[in-house]
């Protein structure tokens, strides 16, 4: 409470002036030179690659989201047990302090940097060559037999302006998908036995249940998973993928999008979100689903494993429902992105712990057991140990079919570093309480993504 | 410098002249007279060097960082006044401003005026052992971390919380709602936190004020047969007068440098309502990683406070 | 004042005390809320004021685990015994100097200082973590200890300025004139006096470190390296739907600061009105 004590006399004139002149006589010093430091492009290639890892031990020091802490160290035991001359520090951190710290951790100040790192994304990471440029190591290992869409989001363009193409600068251990959860049970009471097959049916079985006086659909407040999954339902996935890549051009301001805001706002008008519905939060939204609060619930395959948990065989997963019936699929999805610092000391034995996590069978299924994820890399069958009729396991079908159709896309969030918070939580929020028009929403948007690419 | 100076005030120095062994050959310079002067700078070094290191450095690379377009990584693009332009033009970031100045209403206006009425009231308890109790209790929510008001308050305003209970106990259970979720309740009520931290803040320092009043004035009013409330007016605020400023010049900073109790309970949501320049600052540098656009944001919130500090002081000045 | 009182009609006599209560409920409801969620059974979703029938007091040790309370206790004592000793020592010479020793510039020099007290510590935040970067302090204590031990001169300067000024003279002039140096003046004389305006702003220095949230999350990401009220931040968020265990844990992080400063409230009090006043 230092700052309630600032008063006493003070003299105006006097005090102005020196602080003034101060201040100036400070910033004409500095003015000249910029902040910061550039990089050049070389920063960011490998040495020698090699999958010889030598007989010395290495450690490794890998930072991660502190939700993944175990998953991680149980792939490191497993790693250690294939290669016992690498050993793997772990540190966490929660998600929002790490994506924080990212920044910091890859600056060209810090001297020590860890050896792998999770980007939550790509950013700007790759454009300012901080972290390592894995196309020699791809070659060597082969990742060419990996479907190419599950490296999609981790390539960037050499001037760093596009993602989507160009060399690849991370790895996906494991993909979040986002899709429908149906509450089973409350489906059967309404009288239906089968998941929605199309928009249509997804919007008559949330009528039915507000009728009823159930819930029909919840989600956090400011979420833009909704929305687009809708856009995704009207356009499919080429437009969304090319924004949320940066590609030139490339613009949310279209009919589709409208509609789906549109539609965005005719069911929180229409009563099937909750009363309190702004107040909701990404904890509360999964805890109230939890507790079988909801018919439908738009989230991602990393609740699978949990909701199995507390409503056992009551809970379904299914690819979020097209505007018609045919057999492709669509589906937000974003690889956990693994990356190694520019300035880490050990590439080959991260490159080397990267791959082995991609494509051995064993890293697979600790990535479905022990994360609930869906793991990338080639196998096409899910692992034996996932009983069918849950959610964990409808999440791996449904991932295959969408990976299958090629109709994997980013984030919205995933555009530029500041969209997620600064634009699409609060515009959402302005859309489902009716303040902000679809069309205003769909073009605020654009405006802030053109000004967040500098375009 | 001359022996004068060194030896103090004027007033003390003419029984001193002739017997101090500094003195014995005046007018001839000696070695003392100069390590003064050093010896003076010496003991204001340490103060200086953290002032000028941690406060005054960083405010000038404030400046310089808002006449650039940077990440906090890569190279800055100098681009001069752009950010002060974004800032006044664009709704999400001049709304900021715009609560700020509101937020004064609920943290320096209403806990002023509450203040004032409740010290003129409780003026006999200026004293006592009562008022230890009182002054406690009334001071409490200044000794806890924001933060913690902030996660009360949250729980208070909560859909099941204290407030709607209340509300729907009484039968008013239509007007319960998420207060800090919804677009129009959302800043008053944070409002309400800051006025609750406040006029503890100010009664105290009122009565304390009162306290320190000349009786006597008071027996005058009283015996010109004036009633409670020209009392107020002719003897009570009259004497606040330095307190009234202070109290206002302390909780209208306070309104508008707000980080703590929003951070934690609304984080500028929903939309932009709550959004304050402390809080702007902050996600426009750390999550959106556009530090020239936070420290123009955050020079404006400077002028800002220079600008209603400043005159507040000169009002409090006594003429 | 007993005539004064003695004149007041009855109603009014009721009046004040009925105000009191009224307002000292008010101060006071939101702790209460708090007490009574925490004591609620863990996983239930009490309402508002609920009296609990089982009161679970074992919640506050889930929650002092929870939040690592122990360690965090530590981490704001070892701030706050960087921070306000240094700080004490920097603004009481600089005060001395300022108020006693008669030194060219004295009127800038004191300016500049004053110039500090307006400036809103989140005007400073994003410059003061790209100067800790740079100098490797990120996600250190010693970050926000030097950063409000610079932050802590422009009050602290002018408190001990302001009664370095007021002291009397004549007792120095009596230190000077048997051949003392500015240093044995000080030690001797100036400092013992000078210990209650230095007590009551360390009590000050000491209630803001202790408190201080905004330097503590932006310059250190360890929740276990910030102060308890820094903590806060990440703890809310890690268990945000279990509000029986955000009550019992605010609950405890607010105990310390509230501990000190109901047993030293007559000096708090005092000093915070002066700080308030002073000039």
């Amino acid at each position: 409470m230092s700052s309630m004590a600032r008063s006493g006399r003070l003299r105006p004139t006097g005090m102005v002036g020196t602080a003034v002149a101060f201040l100036a006589a400070m910033v004409v010093l500095q003015a000249c030179s910029a902040p910061g430091g550039g990089a050049t492009p070389d920063d960011a290639e490998p040495g020698a690659v090699s999958t010889d890892l030598g007989s010395a031990p290495v450690t490794l020091r890998m930072h991660v989201n502190a939700d993944q802490r175990d998953y991680m160290a149980e792939l490191a035991a497993a790693f250690k047990q294939e290669h016992p001359t690498v050993t793997i520090e772990i540190t966490a951190e929660p998600p929002e302090v790490l994506q924080q710290n990212v920044p910091r951790i890859l600056a060209a100040e810090n001297k020590n940097p860890p050896d792998l790192l999770r980007l939550p994304t790509m950013g700007d990471a790759a454009k300012n060559r901080l972290v390592l440029n894995l196309d020699r190591y791809a070659e060597l290992y082969k990742w060419g037999e990996i479907p190419a869409s599950q490296f999609t989001q981790l390539r960037v363009s050499s001037d760093g302006r596009e993602k989507g193409t160009g060399s690849l600068y991370g790895v996906g251990l494991g993909f979040g998908v986002v899709g429908l959860y149906y509450n089973k049970k409350i489906a059967q009471e309404l009288g239906f036995t089968q998941p929605p097959a199309t928009l249509a049916d997804l919007e008559a079985m949330l009528a039915k249940a507000k009728s009823s006086g159930k819930t029909a659909m919840i989600g956090a407040g400011n979420s833009s998973f909704l929305f687009q999954l809708l856009w995704l339902a009207h356009a499919g996935p080429q437009p969304i993928s090319e924004w949320t890549l940066g590609a030139p051009d490339a613009t949310i301001d279209s009919p589709e999008a409208v509609r789906a805001a549109e539609t965005v706002r005719r069911w929180a008008q229409k009563g099937y979100f909750p009363a309190d519905h702004l107040a909701i939060d990404e904890t509360a939204a999964v805890g109230r689903f939890a507790k079988g609060e909801a018919l439908a619930y738009v989230n991602g395959n990393w609740f699978a494993a949990m909701l199995d948990k507390q409503l056992p065989g009551q809970v379904g997963f299914i690819p979020f429902p097209l505007v018609a019936m045919d057999g492709r699929r669509t589906a937000m999805s974003a690889p956990l992105t693994y990356a190694i610092p520019a300035r880490s000391t050990h590439h080959d034995a991260a490159a080397a712990f990267l791959n082995w996590a991609l494509t051995s069978s064993q890293a697979r299924r600790i990535t479905i057991k022990s994360a609930g994820i869906v793991p990338g890399g080639v196998a096409d069958q899910p692992a034996a140990e996932v009983a069918p009729g849950t959610a964990l396991y409808d999440t791996l079908t449904a991932f295959q079919q969408i990976s299958r159709s090629d109709g994997l896309v980013a984030f919205l969030g995933d555009a530029s570093e500041g969209i997620l918070a600064g634009t699409l939580a609060p515009q959402t929020q302005l859309l489902v309480s009716g303040r902000v028009s679809p069309e205003d929403y769909v073009r605020k948007i654009q405006a802030d993504y053109q000004r967040d690419l500098g375009r | 410098m001359t022996l004068q100076q060194w030896q103090g005030p004027a007033t003390h120095r003419a029984g001193r002249a002739g017997f101090s062994p500094l003195n014995a050959r005046p007018g001839r310079p000696r070695r003392r007279r100069v390590r003064p002067q050093l010896a003076g700078w010496l003991w204001m070094a340490p103060a200086l060097t953290a002032y000028g290191l941690f406060v005054l450095y960083p405010l000038s690379q404030t400046v310089r960082y808002s006449l650039y377009d940077w990440d906090g990584v890569g190279s800055a693009v100098f681009i001069g006044l752009d950010n002060y332009a974004a800032v006044f033009s664009e709704p999400e970031l001049y709304s900021a401003i715009v609560h700020a100045f509101e937020l004064i209403v609920f943290f320096s206006f209403v806990p002023t005026v509450t203040g004032l009425v409740l010290a003129a009231i409780l003026r006999e308890l200026s004293t006592g052992a009562g008022a230890t109790l009182v002054r406690t209790l009334l001071f409490l929510p200044q000794a806890i971390p924001l933060a913690a008001a902030a996660i009360a308050w949250t729980w208070l305003y909560a859909n099941n919380g204290l407030i709607n209970q209340v509300l729907r106990e009484v039968g008013l259970g239509r007007l319960a709602r998420p207060w800090l979720a919804e677009f129009d309740t959302a800043l008053p009520a944070v409002g309400v936190i800051g006025s609750w931290l406040a006029v503890g803040f100010a009664t105290v320092l009122f009565l304390a004020g009162i306290g320190k009043t000349d009786p006597s004035l008071y027996e005058a009013a009283r015996l010109d047969g004036a009633g409670r409330v020209r009392e107020f007016l002719a003897v009570t605020l009259p004497a606040l007068r330095q307190e009234i400023v202070v109290c206002v010049t302390v909780t209208v900073i306070w309104a508008l440098a707000s980080f703590d109790i929003i951070y934690v309970s609304t984080r500028g949501g929903p939309g932009y309502q709550t959004m304050v320049p402390g809080v702007a600052i902050v996600l426009q540098a750390f999550t959106a990683h556009e530090v020239g656009l936070a420290s123009a944001l955050a020079v404006v919130l400077l002028v800002m406070v220079l600008c209603v500090a400043l005159p507040l002081q000169r009002l409090g000045r006594p003429e | 004042m007993t005539s004064i009182t003695s004149r007041r009609s009855a109603s009014e006599r009721i009046l004040a005390p009925a105000i009191i209560i009224v307002v000292i409920g008010f101060t006071l409801t939101p702790f209460v809320s708090m007490l009574l969620t925490a004591l609620q059974p863990r996983d239930t979703i009490p309402t508002g004021l609920s009296w609990p029938t089982d009161p679970q007091w074992h919640n506050f040790v889930d929650a002092w685990t929870a939040a690592n309370m122990t360690a965090l206790l530590q981490s704001s004592a070892i701030i706050v015994l960087g921070v306000v000793p240094a700080s004490l020592v920097c603004a009481t010479m600089a005060g001395y100097a300022l108020g006693q020793l008669r030194i060219p510039a004295a009127r800038p020099l004191f300016l500049l200082f004053v110039a500090g007290l307006t400036i809103p510590f989140e005007a400073l935040v994003v410059p003061l973590y790209y100067e800790m970067r740079d100098l490797g302090l990120l996600n250190t204590r010693a970050a926000v200890i030097l950063a409000l031990i610079g932050l802590f001169q422009p009050f602290g300067v002018f408190w001990m300025r302001a009664h370095f000024v007021t002291f009397p003279p004549h007792l120095a002039e009596a230190a000077r004139v048997d051949g003392a140096g500015p240093w044995a003046s000080f030690r001797r004389i100036h400092l013992p006096l000078a210990m209650p305006a230095i007590a009551a702003l360390g009590l000050l220095q000491f209630l803001t470190t202790w408190n201080q949230f905004i330097l503590a999350i932006i310059l250190i990401d360890d929740p276990a390296k910030r102060t308890m009220a820094g903590a806060l931040g990440a703890f809310v968020g890690e268990h945000s739907t279990d509000i029986v265990l955000i009550c019992a844990g605010a609950l405890l992080i607010m105990l310390p600061g509230t501990i000190v400063f109901i047993i030293l409230q007559r000096q708090f009090v005092r000093a915070l009105l002066q700080g308030a006043v002073k000039g």
